[in-house]
């Protein structure tokens, strides 16, 4: 095999003369746009997920499955995990309210308050065109693996903090999203896979306003 | 005499000038030159006693993204870390896992000097069953809630000591932010090494191999991506401030300096011809700065940033007495003796006048003027000396043979004479109308006149200010006692007309740092409990393991403890435990100081309206001051019209009296005090008119150019007296005096217009064009005036 990597690196090199730099973007564009092309015309979705925390506090990662619904038109979310569900975020309008059923509490928190982006990126949908992508990432890379393309992406802005990158993964097939990871500074990950992807699924108005009943407000 | 090449003295003083120049230190630090008892100058010199690092550097990075500032801030720190000899530490904002291995001494001093009654709250949490439920509830938390930052921080705090809740009240809420909000703009702080930080000369050589290393680093990182190219990197901080002032203050000085010396040369050139009196001329000069700036070291030790202009002033005022007396040595063809015996007393009692009214600044509030004044009336002291006794014998001999050359002549073309009596009320009542139409004259209400202009470091400050959420009009504020438990009654005191000046809505935000000065009461309140909480370490850490936390994930629980320990055993020693560990001295040092046997605490406030004193005086007394650039501004302007009304009004009484003494006559009194009445509406009509303005600084150049006024009316008056009213020969005579001196005098000023301090420059302005006007109007018009009012009466001369 050694005798065989100077001729590798001679065609590495020759590849990269044909891969200049402008080339390559517009290559990783093309991927992203057509990505975003399978969000156009959607009002609603609703995504069964499976979420693995790995994390470097933890002595072992933590999985759990969840589901997600996101209604575009009215810029709403519900997000839930556990079956019965354990922990709920809703954002009707323009709070937050989380809810933690074991213990009967809750908390409204404004926007922009301890939340990171690694959330954020669900709870404020997906990006839906070029421009807005472009706005909130930049492509570090787009790499093939098994069936799908690794769209990696550093975000921007502010939500960038603590955010080393991001990486959308596309189906290759028709470039629909099959999961989302996002890399932490601080060296812990959160992985989360669509186990399944229902688009515009009806999303009625009483599943962002669910009953605080017997609930307490609290700062959780 | 002639026997020495003039060229060679010329060389040697020109040498021992620029020794002299070389020598001269000045002081940096602006503070210095203002009214000590103004609470905003307290602030600012109380501000840079206790929690200013001379040593400090400020490096700021602008970007289009975040990631672009991130890279580039980090390989900045990269990049200075590997430079021990230039930089002893570098401090960024810490990464959370930084935050756990380095917050938890922070955090476990800020529990142990907090209320008791809080400590116990937490304490509450640790003993056992309830450490168990809380590390339970916590991985619960970690493991199904929405995961964001709460959820980061719980898995390396399960117990919960960064919650401090109540216990940092204010501070919590304006976090000391390294980064912007959206990440665009970061700094790091750079920790000098290997230099006397406190000597800006020092300083600036520092600086200089900083940014050499600075843009090799630079010039690689650029060339590494394209991307790189629009991130703006800014120096900011005590030791760039420093050099960057002292640098331009010895810049001013030698170019007003060179500046002078050439455009003084050039005029003597045009009005003699000769080139050999004028080496000696420049040669006494040059000698008079030498002996002016020993003494003045002497005297004063480093200057401050306004004497940087007393050079330039002093040349252009001393060449006058040499040109006295080369010209006196045309006429009389005398000896020395004979030369000072003629022209000796108007020189000295020219000089003693001159002086006088340089002295007079000694009664304005500005320490930094009275020092500018002094040393120009000593200057001018020295040079008449100078010129009396070393260049009269030289004007002598190059004039013993010389036929006195007719030279310029000073006509008035008959357009003064028509003129000067319509100028006569023109002036006055355009003035008048343009003072009632367009504006009244005053003075700026900004702290811009102290300021060094297109300062690079002062741009980097001020991007900073506006970047970092919370800084932007936030006034540090010093509260100070003798004793701990005086500066806590202190700050209690401070506190509490904080609260009065926000419900009278003249502040809008304010931060006290109460829970990070060390409170030795409450420390000994919680030394027991503390104690018995550390003996349960091992437990509580075996509990964190238990629920499934890593090594990571208990280190920050494990640091707390560890810091416990130690202000256990620091309370053995001494009265108040201090926090331990980088960040916690860093955060500390940062609001709390212990020099001088002086105990400070730094807060800030919001006012309202910055520039209303108002709040000023409802926050401050002798112990809480305010570092307010804003309201030091206002409050000069208030000072300086009170030192105008003090010092300008009784001057300008005196020398009234004086004038009718001097004159014994009610028309020559009227023409004197007109001219200076209508040399005033000109100053005034141009500060209108044009770009000129008055500020706290160059108003201090009034009584200046209310003496320069009156010298060459005196001069103008009494040649006029002398001759009998002929205009043309007194033109031709003094007249050709008074243009050499006007105009050397307005280039010693004039050559100020270049520094670096927008107020000495805008002095020099100022006074440049004021005894331009005031020489143009007693050799041109005064005249044509002082005949009208002697019209059909016999001249005081020929009575």
């Amino acid at each position: 095999m050694a005798h065989l990597l100077p001729l590798r690196l001679v065609s590495l090199a020759l590849l990269s003369l044909f891969l200049s730099p402008s080339a390559f973007a517009a290559d990783n564009l093309d991927i992203v746009k057509r990505w975003l092309a399978t969000n156009s015309g959607i009002k609603s979705l609703q995504i069964d997920f499976t979420q693995t925390r790995t994390m470097r506090s933890l002595k072992v990662p933590i999985r759990q499955t969840g589901t997600l619904w996101l209604d575009h038109a009215n810029s709403r979310f519900r997000w839930q995990v556990g079956d019965p569900p354990q922990t709920i975020v809703v954002k009707p309008h323009r709070d937050l309210i989380i809810i933690r059923t074991p213990m009967k509490k809750y908390e409204k928190r404004s926007p922009g308050t301890g939340d990171t982006p690694a959330m954020a990126a669900l709870a404020k949908g997906f990006p839906r065109t070029l421009e807005e992508f472009q706005r909130k990432y930049r492509v570090l890379q787009v790499e093939p693996r098994d069936n799908t393309h690794r769209i990696v992406a550093a975000p921007l802005g502010a939500d960038a903090r603590g955010v080393q990158t991001f990486t959308y993964v596309v189906e290759s097939r028709n470039f629909r999203l099959v999961g989302i990871e996002i890399d932490l500074k601080d060296g812990s990950s959160v992985e989360t896979v669509f186990n399944k992807v229902v688009p515009n699924a009806p999303v009625p108005l009483s599943l962002f306003q669910p009953s605080l009943e017997g609930y307490r407000e609290t700062t959780f | 005499m002639t026997r020495i090449h003039p060229i060679i003295i010329m060389a040697i003083v020109c040498s021992l000038a620029a020794f002299s120049l070389m020598r001269v230190k000045f002081s940096a630090s602006l503070y210095e030159m203002l009214p000590e008892d103004l609470p905003e100058v307290q602030g600012m010199d109380r501000l840079n006693r206790y929690f200013s690092r001379d040593g400090q550097l400020i490096v700021t990075v602008k970007a289009e993204e975040s990631f672009l500032a991130e890279e580039a801030i980090e390989s900045l720190a990269d990049h200075f870390r590997n430079e021990p000899e230039l930089v002893a530490e570098v401090f960024q904002e810490l990464s959370i896992s930084e935050l756990v291995t380095e917050g938890g001494g922070l955090l476990s001093w800020l529990w142990f000097n907090g209320p008791p009654d809080d400590l116990e709250k937490l304490l509450s949490k640790l003993r056992a069953p309830q450490s168990g439920e809380k590390i339970g509830e916590a991985m619960a938390s970690i493991q199904s809630a929405f995961f964001d930052q709460d959820v980061i921080v719980t898995s390396y705090d399960p117990l919960g000591f960064s919650d401090l809740g109540t216990l940092l009240g204010d501070e919590a809420s304006n976090p000391d932010s390294m980064i912007s909000a959206d990440g665009t703009f970061q700094i790091i702080y750079l920790e000098g090494a290997g230099v006397d930080f406190s000597d800006y000369r020092e300083a600036a050589v520092w600086l200089k191999k900083l940014k050499t290393s600075f843009r090799a680093w630079e010039e690689e990182w650029k060339k590494s991506s394209s991307d790189h190219k629009n991130v703006i990197i800014g120096l900011t901080g005590t030791p760039a401030f420093m050099a960057e002032v002292g640098a331009e203050m010895e810049r001013d000085m030698t170019v007003s300096v060179i500046m002078t010396m050439v455009l003084i040369s050039l005029l003597f050139w045009v009005m003699h011809r000769r080139t050999r009196p004028l080496s000696w001329l420049i040669s006494a000069v040059l000698l008079t700065l030498v002996i002016t700036l020993t003494f003045g070291g002497f005297l004063f030790g480093d200057l401050s940033i306004m004497s940087a202009g007393f050079a330039a002033i002093l040349m252009g005022l001393a060449v006058d007495y040499g040109i006295v007396l080369y010209r006196e040595a045309m006429d009389t063809k005398g000896d020395a003796k004979a030369l000072r015996r003629s022209v000796g007393p108007g020189i000295i009692w020219a000089a003693a006048t001159t002086a006088v009214v340089f002295l007079s600044l000694n009664f304005s509030s500005l320490p930094g003027l009275s020092e500018m004044g002094n040393l120009v009336a000593i200057g001018i002291a020295v040079g008449a000396l100078v010129m009396l006794y070393l260049f009269a014998p030289v004007a002598v001999e190059f004039n013993k043979d010389v036929i006195k050359p007719r030279g310029l002549q000073l006509e008035g073309m008959g357009v003064t004479r028509r003129l000067a009596g319509a100028l006569a009320i023109i002036i006055p009542l355009f003035t008048i109308g343009s003072m009632l139409l367009k504006e009244m004259p005053g003075l700026e209400a900004n702290f811009h006149p102290f300021r060094i202009r297109e300062s690079p470091s002062m741009i980097a400050w001020q991007t900073l200010q506006h970047e970092l959420a919370g800084r932007e009009n936030s006034i540090p504020t010093v509260i100070t006692g003798k004793t701990l438990p005086e500066l806590n009654a202190n700050i209690e005191a401070a506190s509490a007309r904080i609260k009065a000046a926000y419900d009278e809505e003249l502040l809008t935000d304010s931060v006290l740092p109460t829970s990070f000065i060390p409170a030795p009461e409450n420390q000994a309140a919680n030394h027991i409990a503390i104690k018995a909480i550390v003996n349960e370490e091992a437990r509580i850490l075996s509990e964190i393991s238990a629920a499934g936390f890593s090594e990571d994930g208990a280190k920050l629980t494990e640091t707390v403890f560890a810091s416990w320990r130690h202000h256990l055993e620091q309370l053995n020693s001494n009265t108040f435990a201090k926090p331990e560990g980088k960040l916690a001295e860093w955060s500390v040092n940062r609001l709390f100081s212990e020099k001088e046997g002086v105990f400070a605490a730094l807060g800030t406030v919001k006012p309202a309206r910055p520039e209303d004193r108002t709040w000023v005086k409802a926050i401050c007394d002798d112990n809480t001051v305010v570092a307010s650039l804003s309201s030091l501004g206002t409050a000069l302007n208030e000072r300086i019209k009170g030192d105008l009304v003090r010092v300008f009004l009784p001057m300008m009484a005196m020398l009234s009296i004086m004038l009718a003494i001097v004159f014994r006559s009610w028309r020559d009194l009227v023409a004197g005090l007109f001219c200076l009445l209508f040399s005033g509406c000109l100053i005034v009509l141009l500060t209108i008119w044009t770009p000129m303005s008055w500020n706290s600084f160059n108003v201090c150049g009034l009584p200046l150019l209310f003496g320069t006024g009156l010298d060459f009316s005196i001069h103008m008056i009494f040649a006029l007296r002398r001759n009998g009213g002929n205009v043309t020969e007194a033109r031709h005579g003094i007249g050709k005096a008074l243009v050499f001196c006007g105009t050397s005098s307005a280039i010693g000023f004039g050559s100020l217009a270049t520094a670096s301090a927008h107020g000495l420059a805008s002095l020099g302005i100022v006074c440049a064009v004021g005894v331009l006007v005031n020489m143009i109007v007693a050799v041109w018009l005064l005249p044509r005036w002082w005949v009208w009012l002697h019209a059909g009466k016999a001249h005081p001369a020929t009575t």
